[in-house]
């Protein structure tokens, strides 16, 4: 087992969003170094639900317990949705990881320490982009993109890792990169938890799926879990069979 | 030539408009890479319009337009955000409501306030000349408060600004970052409209900003470039006023847009390298 060893118990959970119930009564609880996929058609929860694990948002009933080596705010990164992130903003992949630094408690002043600059140095070269520290991020690959934002996520020492849409803009071969990269952070303990609207193609590496509608249609390992049936009642539609037959 | 510099030194208007000038060119663009990169430009145009009735209460009053103009900044700001958030409008038309009402509240208070001794043009185009001491001092105090401040919050900032919902939860409170960013832009609007008025200071507001995200590669080099612009066209442009008889906004704002011009073409000819 290594350094993090966290736990998420989530009981009753109902969460509204401008009058709306978005997402209503999820039970479920994730045990330390568990990868899960989270799926679900647009707008059935998914980010609303990594917000509020993230305590961005809160629940208007039931709630989420954190143990083990969680126990504040900063624990739980969170890689947003690409199209959600500011572009405009000239930064480089340094710069970027270096924000994974700006949290618990060291959120003020300006430059960073050598403890920081360590832990940055050491979690650009896990995704293996320290070669491209001096990169700006618009000239990144998606995939590429999204291995700062892990490292950022690695930077922060968070024990929970949650990928919103992590798929989005990156190519098959890079997702598979991805997918290990996310399996060493779990095999440190982590929980990581990646949303996406497809994941006919790589649901084998996940240890769980979660699929959520509203509510919670299903929560459990891939082969359990995945079936036409599901998807017909997550989707409404039938059409996935042609891609799980694939 | 060096006593066309110092010359007009001798004159402690000429001394006290250069301080201006510096803290203006200095202080709107470092705030400015923040609008630039937020996308908040027209929010910083409109904070100026809206400062108009502060300003005139100033003057009615009798006192520095700082101690009304800043509070007003800082009170339109607050009011454009809340509209948004309670109405459910889309933020720039709040915005624009909020820029033409506090406007024309003070254009028609100006036409009726008669025993005030106010250039309007001045005020809309500025007049760097005609600065007093009470506002160096107070222009001095502010910009230092705001740098320190840009300093304390530029973890928050920098990172609320590239990915809101990541700082959130990483556990910084990005609603009040939000709120610290405007109150120091209303701070850093009532500064520059001394020199720029409150038609032109985006042209020290952004201008300069928008130059340094063509020149430098990273945020805080951005600052530096758009600082050393800013400073440059601010002071230039106050030499320019005194020796041409030009009001010094407009001279400012065309040496900062033509400066922008220059550095846009030299990016047109030279695109940045990747990597």
């Amino acid at each position: 087992m290594g350094p993090y060893n966290p736990r998420l118990v989530i009981e009753d959970l109902s969460v509204e969003r401008g009058g709306h119930v978005v997402l209503e009564g999820l039970n479920f609880e994730v045990e330390s170094n568990t990868m899960i996929g989270v799926i679900g058609p647009s707008g059935g929860g998914k980010s609303t639900l990594f917000q509020t694990l993230a305590g961005i948002l809160h629940p208007s009933e039931g709630g989420v317990e954190f143990h083990g080596s969680l126990d504040s705010r900063g624990d739980v990164a969170y890689v947003s949705q690409s199209e959600t992130m500011n572009w405009q903003f000239p930064a480089t992949v340094y710069d970027v990881v270096s924000m994974g630094r700006y949290t618990n408690g060291n959120i003020w002043l300006g430059w960073l320490g050598r403890r920081d600059k360590e832990m940055v140095h050491m979690c650009l070269n896990q995704v293996g982009l320290w070669g491209r520290r001096s990169s700006l991020m618009t000239d990144l690959s998606g995939g590429q993109r999204q291995r700062v934002c892990i490292a950022r996520a690695l930077a922060q020492e968070a024990s929970v890792i949650l990928l919103d849409e992590a798929f989005s803009g990156v190519d098959v071969g890079a997702q598979e990169g991805i997918l290990d990269l996310l399996r060493t952070c779990c095999v440190a303990g982590r929980i990581v938890m990646l949303a996406t609207h497809d994941l006919t193609d790589v649901m084998e590496r996940f240890d769980k799926l979660l699929c959520i509608n509203c509510n919670l249609h299903a929560y459990g390992s891939p082969e359990e879990t995945f079936s036409p049936d599901l998807i017909a009642d997550l989707y409404g539609t039938r059409s996935f069979e042609v891609q799980t037959a694939r | 030539m060096l006593g066309y510099i110092i010359d007009p030194f001798q004159y402690s208007f000429m001394v006290r408009a250069l301080i201006v000038s510096v803290l203006v060119g200095v202080m709107c663009p470092v705030i400015g890479a923040y609008v630039v990169t937020r996308g908040r430009s027209f929010m910083g145009d409109a904070l100026a319009h809206s400062v108009l009735p502060g300003m005139v209460v100033a003057f009615l009053l009798g006192i520095s337009p700082f101690f009304a103009a800043v509070p007003a900044g800082v009170v339109v700001a607050l009011l454009m955000g809340t509209v948004s958030k309670h109405t459910g409008i889309s933020e720039d038309t709040s915005i624009g409501i909020v820029f033409a009402g506090m406007f024309a509240l003070g254009m028609v208070m100006l036409s009726k306030a008669s025993n005030i001794n106010v250039n309007i043009e001045d005020l809309l185009l500025g007049q760097v000349l005609g600065v007093t001491q009470t506002d160096v001092y107070v222009s001095a105090v502010l910009a230092a408060l705001v740098l320190m401040g840009l300093y304390i919050f530029h973890r928050q900032l920098v990172f609320t600004t590239f990915d809101e919902i990541g700082a959130s939860a990483a556990g910084i409170r990005t609603g009040v970052v939000e709120y610290v960013l405007l109150g120091f832009l209303a701070l850093v609007v009532v500064i520059g409209i001394q020199a720029a008025g409150i038609v032109l200071v985006m042209a020290m507001l952004i201008t300069p900003a928008a130059t340094g995200y063509l020149i430098a590669r990273r945020f805080v080099g951005m600052m530096f470039v758009g600082a050393i612009v800013g400073a440059t066209a601010a002071v230039a442009g106050m030499y320019l006023s005194y020796y041409a008889d030009l009001p010094s906004g407009p001279t400012m704002a065309l040496l900062s847009t033509g400066l922008f011009a220059a550095a846009a073409l030299y990016r047109v000819k030279w695109p940045r390298s990747r990597d």
